[in-house]
């Protein structure tokens, strides 16, 4: 049980450490247009991929921090949200990271049985 | 649909737990933010379930979003260290605490042996005052790091694991009032405080070891005259740590935690005026093996009046520590 436990717990952390990867890639890929943290999340589930809102939100701070994105607080639907949208420099790593992420896909499928 | 009620309560106290473990700086704008988006995030679920926003709901997310101490880390960029974002700004206070009484342990002996006229060349006490300080300095430091290394590994926070091992319901309410509130470095150094105090108490009887002050670690309590009672000292320091972990928790002053404060203050200035009364007279001759005899004077001169003025100090402090309980009118506001 414990030893189950073990192996699932290390499952979770490499399945995590795949995504993180691809996480700032799917992120980058959404931002053409402005999106606050909830809807940015509910776009990626819908494209399939599910992420936890403790992972995105201080992703989105850390990218903006970085340079990649840029926010603006705006007023919607009575509330304040802070909107996040991709800087050019955002975009100018993102089509670096977008080519090596082709590139990876192309050498895994030689590789993965 | 307005999230109401205990819903919101808990809600605005998760939120409060984060903000405490955030930089200054930044706080505001990260709740402000979070609370938006956890808003956002249980009016879809609400319209999803086709009911309004419960404290279940508020439940299941707080859960999926891990302990505030999980939460707030997320937004520190570091990726490793020794002494994690909660604890550094203790740190730092600690140690410039503990540097500013190292250079007065250094310094003040050779201020007194140069006014006694018995220090020798200058340039020669003054380097030694320093060298003394410098060691003393490197050692401390060694050991703070050690100890708030230890501290950041072994701290359990409020749940810190996954999110479903810690329960939001759990979370000790937030202080009505601002004056209550205890930032972590305060909790820190009333946890610090009484463990440093217990370590330099006990230490042989003598001054700390680890001031490597030759002139120092070779004059005990009982040369300059103090008795302690030592076990009633021990039980109330040992209190007060326990005071200290708990305010770290609740991360503010409650009624509870006043009174207790209350109590171990005024047990302080009973045994304070316990050692005035018992403090014995030596001569200032007994003390000429380790120090001059004018300075030997002027130590037990000085240390009389410390211990005279020590109760009057902790009396000013438990009169404060009674006024703040009476302005928040014993808990009820």
């Amino acid at each position: 049980m414990v030893e189950d436990d073990a192996k699932s717990g290390r499952l979770d952390a490499l399945l995590l450490e795949l995504r993180r990867g691809a996480l700032v890639l799917a992120v980058l890929a959404q931002l053409d247009k402005e999106e606050y943290g909830y809807s940015l999340k509910r776009g990626l589930a819908d494209a399939g991929l599910e992420i936890d809102e403790g992972t995105l939100y201080p992703l989105l701070r850390r990218l903006e921090g970085q340079g990649l994105l840029t926010s603006e607080w705006l007023i919607a639907e009575g509330r304040p949200r802070r909107y996040y949208r991709i800087s050019l420099e955002g975009r100018r790593i993102r089509t670096a990271l977008a080519g090596e992420w082709k590139n990876l896909n192309h050498v895994m499928k030689g590789l993965l049985p | 649909m307005n999230l109401q009620g205990d819903a919101a309560e808990l809600l605005e106290r998760y939120l409060w737990h984060v903000e405490r473990r955030l930089p200054k700086r930044k706080a505001a704008d990260v709740i402000l933010e979070l609370d938006s988006l956890m808003r956002d995030q249980l009016e879809a679920q609400a319209e999803a379930l086709g009911r309004p926003i419960d404290r279940a709901m508020v439940v299941e997310l707080l859960k999926s979003m891990g302990s505030p101490r999980e939460t707030a880390a997320r937004y520190h960029p570091q990726a490793s260290y020794l002494i994690g974002p909660g604890l550094y700004p203790a740190f730092l206070k600690t140690l410039g605490a503990v540097s500013l009484a190292l250079a007065l342990a250094a310094f003040i002996p050779v201020v007194m042996a140069l006014i006694a006229g018995s220090g020798g060349d200058l340039g020669w006490v003054l380097l030694r005052g320093l060298g003394t300080f410098v060691s003393s300095f490197w050692s401390s430091l060694g050991v703070l790091v050690l100890i708030f290394a230890v501290m950041d590994r072994r701290s359990s926070g409020d749940g810190i694991g996954k999110p479903d091992e810690w329960d939001p319901l759990a979370l000790p309410e937030q202080p009505r009032r601002p004056a209550d509130r205890v930032s972590m470095v305060e909790a820190w150094l009333e946890i610090l405080g009484p463990i440093f105090l217990l370590v330099l108490l006990n230490a042989s009887g003598r001054f700390s070891p680890l001031m490597r002050i030759p002139a120092l670690t070779r004059i005990t309590l009982a040369d300059l005259g103090i008795h302690l009672p030592m076990a009633w000292v021990n039980g109330c320091l040992i209190a007060q740590v326990a005071l200290g972990v708990a305010v770290l928790r609740t991360g503010c002053w409650n009624i509870g935690l006043r009174w207790a404060k209350i109590l171990l203050g005024a047990f302080n200035v009973g045994i304070l005026v316990w050692i005035a009364f018992h403090v014995g007279h030596p001569a200032a001759e007994s003390l000429v093996h380790v120090m001059p005899l004018p300075v030997a004077h002027l130590v037990l001169q000085m240390m009389h009046i410390g211990l005279r003025l020590a109760p009057l100090l902790a009396l000013v402090l438990l009169l404060k520590e009674v006024w703040m309980l009476v302005r928040s009118g014993f808990g009820r506001s």
